[in-house]
């Protein structure tokens, strides 16, 4: 299984993006893998879609979420103070809490790779899938 | 493993039932069982990749030009265009 960060996908769906290819090289592999994606990945690229392209995107992505095949995980209260642990052991300031949620999940799923192109997942021990 | 649960039904529709069941030799429970997953069937799921790909194309609809760090950049969470 693989997860998926909010960059990465934001790439994927923005033609200018300078991830934009190769984000659509490495989603159009993954066709046969397991994907999986944190509601807190959700909450970040619907607020931006919202914010720049209007509501009415924000929510056609949610609806096509729901129709599609990947698999939504969400934080409990168990594995918030995984989250706070994780975010209180990390040298950089730039690490947001979103990132050690998604961190969290892979550890507690034993997920090994994700698709972002954030350095900050190989600082945790995961792998960044790469072409 | 079956789990126990409690259905209302009005009473007509309940003769109904067990007289169906009856005729056809079934329990009431394996009619309603029966019954519910002719019913109920899963709906098959898209790929996420065909469901993102429609999405892109209805953002590139909006010719809407957003930074070049819009993917990675978090101010964008709160800041407007």
């Amino acid at each position: 299984m693989i997860l998926i960060d909010s960059d990465a996908l934001i790439g994927f769906l923005i033609p200018s993006d300078p991830h934009h290819q190769n984000a659509s090289k490495l989603f159009a592999s993954l066709h046969n893998t397991p994907l999986a994606m944190s509601w807190e990945t959700i909450d970040e690229v619907s607020t931006k879609l919202s914010m720049y392209y209007g509501k009415d995107v924000a929510m056609k992505l949610f609806k096509l979420i729901e129709k599609s095949n990947v698999k939504i995980y969400y934080i409990d209260a168990i594995n918030a103070q995984q989250v706070v642990k994780i975010f209180s052991s990390q040298t950089s300031k730039n690490v947001s809490l979103t990132d050690c949620a998604n961190v969290a999940i892979c550890r507690s799923l034993g997920i090994t790779h994700v698709f972002s192109f954030d350095p900050h997942y190989s600082q945790n021990n995961l792998k960044l899938l790469q072409n | 493993m079956m789990i126990r649960t409690q259905i209302l039904f009005p009473p007509d529709l309940l003769e109904s039932a067990r007289l169906y069941a009856a005729s056809r030799k079934l329990s009431l429970s394996e009619l309603v069982r029966h019954s519910l997953t002719t019913k109920i069937k899963p709906k098959k799921k898209m790929s996420f990749y065909v469901a993102m790909s429609r999405l892109s194309k209805i953002m590139s609809k909006k010719k809407i030009k957003v930074p070049a760090d819009f993917a990675t950049n978090d101010k964008y969470l709160y800041q407007r265009p």
